[in-house]
């Protein structure tokens, strides 16, 4: 068995995602932990943005951060970082929740409270701002068709069907506008 | 719609928000293992999706113990491809020494599995009774293994699991942990082959007096 904790005074810092998770894939608690610290905070706000719920947001970061113990083995760093892998099954946890723990209605009502341009989550903290309104400005710039379709779906948890219909357009022009809605983000973040 | 459909692929821009449907999302996960420009696209939108949600907020305070803890509860026995492996070579060892390998080299990879000692033309195989439930033994001299069938016993507890050793001359070497719902095979050696209940993370040495003792000679 290892021996933990006193032997061990300096922990080891794993520069690379793929040396992280291969250390994390063999067992060590001690690089599941430098993950954790990285990765605590980006993960828990993803959930959070969508939840709304500090309970459930709180729910959603422990499964994420348990799902990548188990699937440490399955991360491939061509997929791309480990930034952008927790957040994305994050977020698509705290959607899985909020379709199944509150009523299309409910979603709806809060879609509509919200001005077009607002996105919704925690106030930003300093460090983020700055990244923040690269984001804010970006969105900015999608078509209105555009910028609905991505944060009702995003934001919101409706499924491309649900926002056609909501918005009574065809199928194939929501799809359409997803994906040049989300190109064109690409484009304005990378200039950013 | 499924994955060979050609409308299939216009999936793209739903997919990466998380909006579809479960059989949709499946339809397009299997269309993206054969669409090399689809898989391209999405790696390089994926950052611009992941953006939006980046607005960082620390997690309470005692949410590092409690999922760290909850991981270690889970390693050893679902995961511990240290001590798995460490069974695994010894058995290739002895398949080596004794010649009579064949039987399990010939199947592409070195694990022999419990099915394997109890389908061995040879096999001897002893039901013992424990206060947990029964446990099946198989040992094959051919193959120098011996099967431990656990699915018979129950539940060991929240954060338990039963623990394999091997004990000569006072002194017990674990060889292999598993739960009730799980066979393993331990190499065949001298000695008292022993379970007990052990903490999931496995222990140095028997923490609990042994539900079985088994002499080699019985086997």
């Amino acid at each position: 068995m290892p021996r933990r904790g006193l032997l061990r005074s300096v922990p080891p810092v794993h520069a690379q995602p793929q040396q992280l998770m291969a250390a994390i894939a063999a067992g060590d608690l001690d690089a599941f932990g430098e993950l954790y610290d990285r990765f605590a905070s980006a993960v828990h706000g993803a959930a959070l943005q969508v939840l709304r719920d500090p309970a459930r947001a709180e729910e959603v970061t422990q499964e994420v951060f348990l799902e990548a113990w188990r699937g440490a083995a399955q991360y491939r760093s061509e997929r791309g970082g480990l930034r952008t892998w927790l957040v994305l099954i994050a977020h698509r946890r705290a959607i899985d929740v909020v379709r199944s723990v509150e009523a299309s209605r409910a979603r709806e009502e809060r879609a509509a409270r919200r001005e077009l341009h607002e996105v919704p989550g925690p106030e930003a903290d300093l460090v983020t701002a700055a990244e923040w309104a690269d984001v804010r400005h970006c969105l900015e710039g999608l078509t209105p068709l555009q910028l609905e379709s991505v944060t009702l779906a995003y934001y919101d948890g409706f499924t491309y069907p649900e926002i056609a219909a909501h918005m009574g357009r065809p199928l194939s022009t929501i799809k359409t506008r997803m994906r040049d809605g989300l190109a064109r983000l690409r484009d304005c973040l990378e200039e950013a | 719609m499924n994955a060979h459909d050609p409308d299939v692929h216009s999936l793209l821009g739903p997919y990466l928000l998380h909006a579809l449907e479960p059989a949709e999302r499946a339809a397009f996960e299997e269309h993206l293992t054969a669409c090399a420009s689809c898989r391209e696209e999405v790696a390089e939108l994926r950052p611009a999706v992941a953006a939006l949600s980046d607005r960082p907020s620390p997690p309470p305070a005692g949410l590092r113990e409690q999922i760290i803890s909850r991981a270690a509860e889970t390693r050893s026995v679902r995961r511990s491809p240290r001590r798995r492996l460490r069974v695994a070579a010894v058995a290739a060892a002895v398949l080596l020494a004794v010649g009579g390998g064949i039987v399990a080299t010939q199947r592409g990879d070195d694990r022999m599995t419990a099915a394997d000692v109890f389908a061995a033309a040879d096999v001897r195989t002893h039901d013992m009774p424990t206060k947990m439930g029964a446990v099946r033994l198989g040992m094959s001299h051919e193959l120098h293994m011996v099967a431990v069938d656990g699915r018979a016993l129950t539940d060991p507890g929240a954060g338990m699991a039963y623990e394999v050793w091997w004990s000569a001359n006072g002194r017990a070497t674990s060889v292999a942990m598993f739960q009730e719902t799980e066979s393993v095979v331990v190499p065949m050696r001298e000695g008292e082959l022993q379970i007990t209940m052990e903490p999931m993370a496995g222990s140095d040495a028997p923490t609990s007096p042994p539900l079985l003792a088994m002499p080699a000679a019985s086997l």
